[in-house]
């Protein structure tokens, strides 16, 4: 069969533009030269074989083609090399005969003169041969080649860069998705690509290129098909992340991937999507080129999504996993809460999971962290049963017990400490938990305890990593218990076995300060000049020492030498409450001198040069106290009210309540008389009060709960200086009855306790006095809290918690207005514990102390006696007596403990077997008879019938 | 992991040569069963049909009736309201928000349950640009219809989160809880996420600052792809926070809240209460 050139042609054309479909090959073989078997019939041939799709024969037809061809046999007119080397290079590649393809294609590109269209078909032939052969370093620099055709730059820069991938050359093939990614459109096929950019980026550990990528994805996240594998992705790119340290990184990475059954949802919706898609494609008859590429593409994809949805579907303890990843990395960025959250969640709901150890001491970490306690010891109870043996018990509590002692809360610590010992005796944090808890213990006052504590951990670890905190701890719990002579020794062996100890200074300090508490003056003196000589002029404690230097050179009588050193003190760092001491103590010094002006301006100087210090108010105070006592009374009202203005309706300032005192008093005090001039009539409580309105209250302030009880507080102040006690009470009681204990300051919940308490509500009181020590601890009246608590506990029969909040009163609170409560308090708790030494001890400090004479000397002398009686024998009877007779002779305005003097003294007479004057005793109490209304009164009664009928009538004394 | 397995080498590869794009924009139409597909402007709509005019050949024309159940899916382009009105709630704006969204609700509310209908989004943005107004009766019925429609738990929860918010707004909070829990056992992350940022409301109305910190907390926690409800949940726990007694943390979420979502009417309220 011989066919017309034209017809050979059109059908040529035809069948390779159906057949070697995706080249777009154009052209036509339209001549064939006449040979043996002429070409036109190969040809002929060749067009049956492709219209068949035999492309394997019409590879082989093409190659005799291309050989005759090569061998100048002429080809049919309008069919060039080029085009016949191309055809051939395409079938061969159709028929996956990728070494001859391969050939073919660089055939081409090796003519003499090649159009620009087929020269980059034929490298992309080339490439593609190569790369299906796994020679992928060979394929790169092809496909780089192939570039220079705009037809074909996209895809030689995508088959280029996963070439690179697949020869391992990472950064080439980055470098190639970049170039390709800076120009492509924003499609399905520019998302498959970024995919695979990140995950390059990330096995070349560029993070922030690979996190750069994610971003921009989850920008874009409807173009993403393989939404599994970017999630896969992400955590991979958040563990890097985690990894790196930039947790921050982490937690926006891990952030955005989706819980596992809600991506495998939404995967399968995509995957459906993607199958249908590629279902209406495959249907289309006869597809062009466009559609089959496309169904490949597609198909490709949908593989991809479907391999990732499979990792995904395999990973049981993926959304576990993910918890623990969030948690921890929300915990590590200070999001403790959010961490707890998925912390319990995990615990909850995945309870196979290997993560969930690990989760519970991360959650306990992050309770205590959030100072939510309550839910650490829940925890700490789930985390031991679950766990009995696990290493991270004793750790997560000591971590917790470390964070409560940042929050203060030392109770707490010690809680946790206790549960740490209890249930993991054995474990390794053993030694820093008892410092710890020794530590807390002495932060509590507890000293007998702490000493306890470091003395067992000195014994069991002699050369313990703590010893040298351990000496120095025990030696200042016997100073904080008024042990001098112990602490002295304790801090002398310090010394010598520490003499380049972290405590030295310290050591050096309290030395002197020890020396000052036996009144040896020259001593301390002499100590503090040493210390200040040895150690350079930044050393902390500086303005300690000079301080106490000043306290012992005041001491010693040289006054203006003690000025000197409180003023150099003062140029010093000093903690609030030196500075406060410093202060006062040279204002106390001014005043005795009658240096007024010294003691103003020195704080009219510190309120200038601070002014939003606290101790503004103290500056108030004392300026107020001075001008009140040079008679420049309105001067210091006014200054008084402006300063307690500013502060008026803030609970927390603590300090006004000191100022309200001084306005309560500068207002009750009648007004100075001129010679010679009558006495006015004192005014009306009412227009005082109306004052205090005026002088305390503006519009903005009025309705305020705390500013309107603090005029109430200094209404009853007025009443208590004009002393009228009733009305004092009531006024104290309306503020009780008003306003709920967190709306007061201090200095008024304390006086409010105080009132309860004496009025016998012991209940009520406590919860104003736990406010202040609650809510105000560092406030000077904090004392008010400690001693009331303690004051109740007593009431209360419990002498530990009594003798706890009275050491507290004075060692934390610093006891500025309740020393002389507080320690009469630690005695009666002492003998409540039957300590009966310490407890004399302290109430000889009470009967001793002329600044407190009154009805607390007469109760401690009648304390005393009644040790010296408990003792019982003659001398300490005589001793008793003493201390009983001590009280009726000189504390009669106290008259119930002069009753009790008197029937107990009647009483020690009798035990001595003096029984008239036993009998003489009891006729001077009956000589009283205020004492009537006291139960002594009749004991006594019965007594003298008693001591009547033992003695002869003729000595009975006559009846009173 | 690496995601390029070799194999997909040789599937991508081997399809290397056409180099079109699919294409990706079409005009409106209607996708019937059968695959017709009808240009939106070639049709009108009846009661339950699309009706299509076609020209008789001697002049003269005839009605071609397709009912609406016979259509598979629509293809229309997204309405640009949509997204308008989406900004809109955001900001606050019911009523503006309202006034777009409208048309593109009615538009669509006959195809409401088709393949590619904008309906239900209109609907549910409709119901959110509602709550920001005060007519009760407006959004009880709008939710109920949304509850009615069928369309799926995104959509019923939603709609009965709405109905939780009102009861809420009438004091019952316990009827509002029982409600809450329905959803968080039921709804859509999406849902359940909206739910706990009013279970962290009414915590704070309480209060209950710990409560509701635990609540809005579980947003970033738990629904950290949420990000719209993110503004909400941060300015929650900044004030739950602060309430709670932890000034640092509270200060961090409202700083976290001004940085990540400096656009929202949250940010600029968090800027006023923290003074930042």
């Amino acid at each position: 069969m011989t066919l017309s050139r034209k017809s050979v042609d059109a059908q040529l054309f035809r069948r390779s533009t159906l057949v070697l479909t995706l080249l777009a090959l154009s052209g036509t073989l339209s001549s064939f030269a006449q040979v043996v078997i002429p070409l036109v019939n190969q040809f002929a041939e060749l067009e049956m074989q492709l219209k068949a799709k035999k492309t394997g024969d019409a590879a082989v037809l093409l190659d005799e083609i291309v050989r005759r061809a090569q061998a100048g046999e002429t080809l049919p007119s309008g069919i060039t090399l080029e085009k016949l080397l191309l055809t051939a290079a395409n079938t061969n590649f159709q028929a996956q005969l990728y070494p001859r393809a391969a050939e073919l294609g660089e055939a081409v590109g090796r003519l003499p003169s090649v159009g620009p269209v087929a020269l980059g078909e034929a490298r992309m032939i080339r490439g593609l041969s190569l790369a299906l052969q796994q020679k992928y370093a060979e394929a790169i620099p092809v496909f780089k080649s192939a570039e220079e055709s705009s037809t074909y730059r996209d895809k030689a820069l995508l088959y280029g860069a996963m070439s690179a991938n697949q020869a391992g050359q990472l950064s080439v093939a980055i470098e190639t998705y970049n170039r390709l990614l800076a120009t492509s459109a924003r499609d399905r096929d520019w998302a498959d690509a970024a995919i695979s950019l990140v995950d390059l980026h990330l096995r070349s550990n560029n993070i922030s290129d690979a996190r750069r990528g994610l971003g921009l994805l989850r920008g874009n996240l409807a173009l993403v098909d393989n939404l599994a594998g970017l999630n896969l992705l992400s955590l991979q790119l958040g563990d890097a992340l985690m990894k790196s340290g930039d947790n921050a990184g982490a937690l926006a990475c891990f952030r955005t991937i989706t819980p596992r059954d809600a991506l495998i949802a939404e995967q399968k919706i995509r995957n459906a999507t993607l199958d249908r898609a590629l279902a209406r494609l495959q249907a289309i008859p006869g597809p062009s080129a466009t559609d089959s590429d496309a169904i490949r593409r597609l198909n490709a994809r949908r593989e991809q999504a479907k391999a990732s949805l499979d990792q995904v579907e395999k990973l049981p303890g993926y959304d576990a996993t993910l918890r623990y990843r969030l948690a921890y990395t929300f915990q590590e960025r200070g999001g403790v809460w959010e961490a707890a959250l998925l912390y319990e969640d995990l615990i909850a709901n995945f309870p196979e999971s290997l993560e969930r150890e690990t989760a519970y001491f991360g959650l306990i970490r992050c309770y205590a962290d959030a100072g939510r306690f309550e839910k650490v010891r829940d925890s700490v109870d789930r985390f031991t049963h679950a766990f009995p043996a696990s290493k991270f018990g004793s750790q997560a509590l000591y971590l917790a017990a470390m964070a409560a002692g940042q929050r203060q809360d030392l109770a707490t610590q010690l809680t946790f400490l206790g549960l740490a010992t209890d249930r993991y005796p054995e474990s390794e944090l053993t030694e820093p938990m008892r410092l710890m808890s020794a530590n807390a213990l002495f932060s509590l006052a507890r000293y007998a305890e702490a000493r306890t504590v470091v003395q067992c951990y000195a014994k069991d670890f002699p050369n313990g990593n703590f010893i040298e905190e351990a000496r120095y701890l025990a030696a200042m719990a016997d100073l904080a218990e008024g042990r001098g002579s112990d602490a002295e020794r304790q801090i002398k062996d310090y010394l010598k076995d520490f003499h380049e100890g972290r405590f030295v200074p310290d050591a050096r300090y309290r030395l002197a300060a020890i020396a000052y508490g036996r009144e040896d003056y020259t001593a301390s003196a002499a100590l503090c000049g040493k210390w200040l000589a040895d150690y350079p002029p930044e050393q902390p404690q500086r303005g300690e020492l000079f301080s106490l230097q000043a306290d012992a050179l005041a001491g010693l009588g040289r006054i203006p030498e003690a000025i000197a050193a409180y003023q150099e003190a003062l140029n010093l760092p000093l903690s609030d409450e030196q500075l406060g001491y410093v202060l006062d103590e040279l204002t106390r010094h001014y005043q005795a001198r009658r240096e007024f002006d010294a003691a103003v301006a020195m704080w009219q100087q510190f309120a200038a040069e601070k002014p939003d210090h606290p101790f503004v108010i103290n500056a108030a105070y004392w300026i107020s106290r001075i001008r009140n006592k040079e008679g420049k009374s309105q001067e210091a009202l006014e200054l008084v009210a402006q300063i307690t203005r500013r502060y008026v309706t803030d609970p927390n300032r603590g300090d006004v309540e000191r100022l309200l005192v001084e306005l309560a008093a500068s207002l009750a005090r009648p007004p100075r008389v001129k010679m010679g001039e009558p006495k006015p009539d004192p005014a009306a409580d009412q227009v005082l009060f109306d004052r205090v309105d005026q002088l305390l209250l503006s519009d903005g302030t009025r309705a305020n709960p705390t500013a309107k009880a603090r005029v109430f507080f200094v209404h009853s102040e007025i009443a208590a200086f004009r002393k009228n006690a009733a009305l004092r009470d009531q006024l104290l009681g309306k503020i009780a009855s008003t306003y709920a204990p967190d709306q007061l300051p201090p200095g008024i919940l304390g006086k409010v306790g105080d009132l309860l308490l004496s009025l016998g509500q012991p209940d009520v009181a406590g919860k104003f006095y736990e406010q202040i020590v609650s809510a105000h601890p560092k406030s000077i009246f904090a004392d008010y809290g400690y001693t009331g608590l303690g004051e109740i506990a007593l009431l209360e029969g419990n002498g530990a918690e009594a003798l706890t909040r009275f050491n507290a009163a004075i060692d934390v609170a610093g006891a500025r207005f309740k020393l002389k409560e507080a320690t009469l308090g630690r005695a009666h708790a002492q003998l409540l514990l039957g300590k009966f030494d310490a407890a004399r001890g302290l109430f000889e400090q009470v009967a001793g102390n002329r600044s407190w004479r009154g009805e607390a000397t007469a109760e401690a002398l009648y304390q005393l006696g009644e040790l010296a009686l408990r003792r019982g024998t003659s001398d300490d009877l005589a001793k008793a007596q003493a201390h009983y007779q001590r009280i009726y002779l000189s504390y009669k305005r106290f008259p119930s403990w002069v009753a009790k003097a008197y029937l107990r003294s009647a009483q020690t007479f009798d035990k001595l077997g003096q029984i008239q004057e036993a009998l003489t005793t009891v006729n001077r109490l009956f000589t009283f008879r205020e004492l009537e209304k006291f139960p002594e009164w009749r004991e006594a009664a019965v007594l003298k019938s008693g001591l009547q009928a033992r003695i002869p009538a003729s000595r009975a004394p006559e009846k009173s | 992991m690496s995601l390029m397995h070799p194999r997909r080498y040789l599937t991508l590869v081997t399809g290397y040569c056409a180099l079109a794009i699919l294409p990706v924009s079409y005009g409106q139409r209607y996708i019937l069963k059968n695959g017709t597909a009808l240009a939106a402007d070639s049709v009108s709509l009846g009661v339950g049909v699309l009706v299509q005019q076609v020209a008789l050949a001697g002049g003269g024309s005839s009605e071609r009736r397709f009912p609406i159940g016979d259509i598979a899916r629509i293809e229309f382009p997204e309405p640009e309201a949509l997204d308008e009105a989406e900004k809109l709630v955001a900001a606050g704006s019911g009523a503006e928000a309202l006034k777009i969204i409208e048309p593109v609700y009615r538009q669509f509310a006959p195809f409401s349950k088709i393949f590619g209908s904008y309906w239900p989004r209109a609907a549910d943005l409709r119901l959110k640009a509602l709550l920001l107004g005060t007519d009760s009766s407006a959004i009880t019925s709008s939710a109920r219809e949304l509850i009615q429609s069928g369309l799926g738990p995104e959509v019923s929860g939603s709609a009965k989160l709405a109905l939780a918010q009102l009861d809420v707004r009438a004091g019952k909070e316990a009827l509002a809880n029982v409600m809450l829990e329905e959803i968080l056992r039921e709804a859509t992350p999406r849902v359940q996420a909206r739910a706990w940022l009013l279970r962290g409301d009414l915590a704070a109305a309480r209060a209950a600052h710990a409560e509701a910190l635990e609540c809005y907390l579980r947003i970033p926690a738990f629904y950290g792809t949420q990000d719209e409800l993110m503004p909400a949940a941060l300015l929650g726990a900044a004030r739950a926070y602060k309430g709670y007694g932890d000034g640092s943390r509270a200060e961090r979420s409202a700083l976290d809240l001004i940085d990540t979502y400096p656009a929202t009417l949250q940010a600029a309220q968090a800027k006023k209460e923290f003074n930042l």
